[in-house]
């Protein structure tokens, strides 16, 4: 029973501390850029007004625009239904199976993409080429540094990576996982389209791409769209953050552990936000047909750290 | 098995063929007859049936005998699954073609046939079924036969066919030689020597491999699968290929004992380059069948990853995960049945209504004909593999089968495991840009000629047939105990091993493999989970939020709509155009713009693309050489020139004299 009541609350957490880092990280850019920003609850405010407002759907369309709201959506909340994230008695853990999360993300993806071409606009189709494109060179590295994960803890559940690298512990590991997490660092950056793939804050034709294939979406259909892109970014990084920073608690039940099992996640993950943010000061977004070139070097680096471990 | 021996029971199977002078009584009771037969089979696959039917004719040589055992089971039961549904779907869909009797008879050969390769036990039953397979389907090619482009594609296919029949025939004759039989079961006791066991390996390899349209010998399957009728497609697509992998599976889990671990190897890394290359034609194409064509190649090629591994851990005599992988390569073959088969049909009733299966003419789809739209979708979420539909499961026991690859103690295999998960990986994130251009340039959007205005909800036996198997698709994905359990009885029989009771797990919900203690998944309850997540976003944004929804246009920059061309939409070939750029030296793209009228106000375009398979570009160019060489050889002999026919003569005339004379 209280492995359920634990699971909920890890959900919780996860989503409720999603919009958060979205709003965190553009602060730090903001204010390495000289800008004052937006309040840290500045996410918060936008999802409920957008949830206020009334949806407005092209003529065009049929019922995908009605649905790839939702199932982008679910796409996102099922991995953060079995992604550990301060314990490993996760929710939906029996069925949490690492491959398992690239082909729900893959789901989202798709959707996302579908939801892009159907208003019969010419941004939509843009954002969903690339996106798709992007998401097919990135899959291969990403496939790699679960296996990685997988080969090192003989596991592919979640839950018992999280676990067992828990255990080793943080000073018995390998160097070369290193390789994995730079490899991880830009696959990440490309799943979230974030700069050097894809500018968030932008919405000129020749540089976006997740914002080109949501360009139609209103109301609350914006709100599931942004909210599923925050949570997905903060998988990333919770996942990043666990698998490469596996110090507290992992399986310890009692409410004190909890508590400050929240307060490490918090502060891991603000650890984790802070190099998206340097990168996406310090350099500008990529051209387009640079991109490959970038995902190539992940697949390499993920390759290096897979041969090294495996050795 | 008391008697089933009697050859009655195959009777059911002609009368459809019989019937064909009446096409829709003929379709419908081959529909019944492949339901009864799919129920029968699917009966009999777990009771460990096991039986050889023999007819002798009045050649002394030819004996027809038709074994019946789990795995032709199975692979039979593919084909009445299929046949079931598209006989139903082609009720209406043959209305469209001008000559409906023959179409109905060649499409009842053509099942009968498959059923009959299955069924084969010695080698000329089965080669003369093979064969009429071939002629017949090459005629289903050729079937609207005043187009050049199908005339080609069927001549094509029937040279290809017949040079994977010569090796089939080599590799029989190895057998033979080494056996003295030409039945199936003596082959199984005989052991050969390695060299001779790598040439059948290889030549079996080659020439089931032409048929299923493996890496280099596959550029035939795109042009042949496309053209035919589309009911044919499918079954072309969905069951004729399978024959292949079923031989195969006979050849190297029966036929050839105590095979080394390279020969696994080769099936695996012929198969990853299948899929790759497969699915990577399939996303630069235009054409909706020629997409689906090359991703039968992908599939194949992932049904050959499984097998390949299944081969590999059967070298290692590792009997779980051999069990595993296996489990793996029958799982996709059901499932890539379904799905190519709900495709195909899809497609069909698109060509049926708009008469065009180019999708920069088509669009917006989904509107006109929205219950084919849904049923296209749930079969494009299958054949991606995105959970939990059922080409996600079959798939993540491969990533699973290959996981478990890595841990073998053979340095090589166990490092390249995780590049082939890592191809796989591409191949799926390929396969989804494919089908989301598919539909998003069919379906989605507005149409982009005046064909799609045409365009209505097909009627209702094409609904039943597609929306079948979109069940199918539905309850394979979420409930993977039972096609699990069947391909374990097949596993069973032909190795007597079960790994039932290590993959299924707590009352059949969950699909686990133990024992080595790798993943775990339910579908089932990711499914469920999806539903409560949806019901509960969808009931709280109805409370919290604002539940209206207003129609109006869309944003066009400022334009108004009526600016708005539906050239706007970006097309096919635009949606590829990256990856098309990005990996040019894969395809072999000749792009060209030129203009036409005024040359600088406002003047026409025209833009020209034509992608190229680099493969078949290769083969053909080396087979040119040799044609080439071929015809100087004869230029020397027959020039043309009335002089030398008449030195011929009388060069014959003094040697018939001088024969005659020495008498």
């Amino acid at each position: 029973m209280e492995y359920i009541a634990i699971g909920f609350l890890q959900f919780f957490v996860l989503v409720a501390i999603s919009p958060f880092i979205k709003t965190f990280i553009h602060k730090i850019k903001c204010i390495l850029r000289g800008q004052k920003g937006p309040p840290l609850t500045q996410a918060y405010k936008d999802i409920y007004k957008l949830l206020k407002k009334e949806a407005v759907i092209s003529k065009d369309s049929s019922f995908i625009s009605r649905i790839a709201p939702y199932i982008v959506f679910i796409s996102t909340t099922w991995s953060a239904t079995f992604l550990p994230v301060i314990n490993k008695h996760t929710l939906l853990n029996f069925t949490g199976d690492i491959i398992a999360l690239a082909y729900i993300l893959a789901l989202g993806v798709f959707f996302m993409a579908l939801y892009g071409m159907d208003q019969a606009s010419a941004f939509g189709g843009l954002g969903s080429s690339r996106e798709v494109t992007i998401a097919a060179l990135s899959e291969a590295s990403f496939m790699l540094i679960i296996f990685t994960f997988a080969l090192q803890t003989g596991s592919t559940n979640i839950g018992e990576i999280f676990e067992r690298i828990h255990q080793f512990g943080v000073f018995t590991y390998p160097v070369s996982l290193s390789f994995a997490l730079i490899s991880l660092l830009i696959v990440s950056l490309a799943e979230n389209a974030r700069i050097p793939f894809d500018n968030p804050e932008t919405h000129l034709e020749l540089t976006m791409v997740h914002e080109a294939m949501i360009l139609e979406a209103s109301g609350r259909h914006l709100a599931l769209f942004e909210l599923s892109s925050h949570i997905k970014l903060t998988i990333f990084i919770t996942l990043a953050s666990n698998l490469f920073f596996p110090i507290g608690f992992y399986k310890e039940t009692y409410i004190l552990s909890i508590v400050l099992g929240i307060i490490f996640y918090i502060f891991k993950l603000i650890i984790f936000a802070v190099p998206v943010a340097l990168i996406e000061m310090s350099i500008a977004k990529f051209r387009f047909f640079r991109v490959p070139e970038v995902l190539t070097l992940a697949f390499i680096l993920s390759l290096i750290s897979l041969i090294l471990n495996n050795l | 098995m008391s008697g089933l021996e009697k050859p009655f029971y195959l009777l059911p199977l002609v009368i459809p063929l019989i019937l064909s002078f009446r096409p829709k009584i003929s379709l419908i009771l081959q529909s019944l007859t492949s339901l009864v037969f799919l129920i029968v089979s699917i009966y009999l696959i777990p009771s460990n049936t096991d039986f050889i039917v023999s007819f002798q004719s009045a050649i002394p040589f030819l004996t027809f005998s038709y074994r019946v055992d789990s795995l032709s089971l199975f692979f039979a039961g593919l084909v009445f699954l299929l046949s079931l549904v598209s006989s139903i779907y082609s009720v209406s869909y043959i209305s469209e073609f001008k000559h409906k009797k023959i179409l109905t008879f060649l499409y009842n050969l053509f099942i009968l046939s498959i059923i009959m390769v299955i069924l084969s036990a010695n080698v000329p039953t089965f080669l003369i079924w093979w064969e009429l397979m071939s002629v017949v389907s090459f005629l289903l090619v050729i079937f609207d036969y005043k187009k050049e482009e199908n005339l080609n594609a069927g001549i094509l296919y029937m040279f290809m066919t017949h040079l994977a029949t010569i090796f089939i025939i080599i590799s029989f004759i190895l057998l033979y030689i080494h056996s003295g039989s030409l039945e199936f079961k003596n082959f199984t006791n005989i052991n050969l020597p390695e060299n001779i066991k790598f040439l059948v390996f290889l030549t079996s390899l080659i020439g089931f491999g032409t048929k299923a349209g493996i890496f280099p010998l596959h550029f035939w399957l795109p042009k042949a699968h496309p053209v035919a009728p589309s009911n044919v497609s499918a079954l072309m697509s969905g069951v004729m290929i399978k024959t292949a992998i079923y031989m195969l599976i006979r050849f190297y889990f029966e036929f050839l004992k105590d095979i080394p671990v390279s020969f696994g190897y080769i099936v695996l890394f012929f198969g990853a380059l299948s899929a790759m290359y497969g699915i990577l034609y399939a996303y630069v194409q235009t054409d909706i069948k020629k997409l689906l064509a090359y991703s039968s190649m992908e599939n194949i090629g992932i049904i050959l990853i499984a097998l390949g591994l299944s081969m590999i851990f059967k070298s290692f005599n590792i009997e779980l995960l051999m069990g595993l992988s296996f489990v793996a390569v029958l799982y996709h073959t059901l499932n890539h049945t379904v799905f190519k088969g709900l495709l195909f049909l899809g497609a069909g009733s698109i060509l049926f209504k708009t008469h065009t299966k180019n999708m920069e003419e088509l669009g917006g789809l989904n509107k006109l004909m929205p219950k084919t739209g849904i049923l296209f979708l749930i079969g494009i979420l299958g054949i991606t593999a995105l959970p939990p539909f059922n080409g996600f499961v079959s798939e993540w026991l491969i990533y699973q089968s290959l996981l478990y690859g890595s841990l073998l103690n053979y340095e090589f295999i166990s490092f390249t495991m995780p590049l082939f998960a890592s191809v796989l990986a591409l191949t799926g994130a390929f396969s989804i840009g494919s089908f989301a251009k598919l539909y998003g340039t069919t379906f989605l959007g507005i149409g982009r000629t005046d064909k799609t205005k045409k365009a209505s909800e097909p009627d209702g036996f094409m609904l039943i047939g597609m929306g079948f198997l979109a069940l199918m698709i539905i309850v394979s994905g979420i409930l993977p105990v039972f096609p699990v359990y069947l391909a374990d009885r097949v596993l069973n029989q032909i190795e007597s091993f079960s790994v039932y009771k290590y993959i299924i797990h707590k009352n059949g919900l969950l699909l686990i493999s133990t024992d080595y203690d790798f993943g775990r998944i339910s579908t089932l309850l990711l499914a469920i989970a999806g539903i409560v997540i949806f019901v509960s976003t969808y009931l709280l944004i109805r409370l919290i939020g604002n539940g209206n929804t207003r129609e109006y246009e869309t944003w066009a920059c400022g334009l108004e709509e009526s600016n708005l061309t539906v050239k706007a939409q970006y097309s096919a070939t635009g949606f590829s155009q990256p990856i098309r750029r990005i990996l040019s030296f894969i395809y072999k793209v000749e792009e060209s713009l030129s203009f036409s009228g005024k040359k600088y106000f406002l003047p026409k375009k025209i833009y020209r693309i034509r992608i190229d398979d680099r493969i078949e570009n290769l083969i053909l160019s080396i087979t040119n050489v040799f044609i080439k060489f071929v015809l100087k050889v004869r230029y020397f002999v027959q020039p043309g020139i009335i002089h030398v026919y008449i030195a011929y003569m009388i060069f014959t005339l003094i040697a018939f004299i001088l024969y005659f004379v020495r008498w």
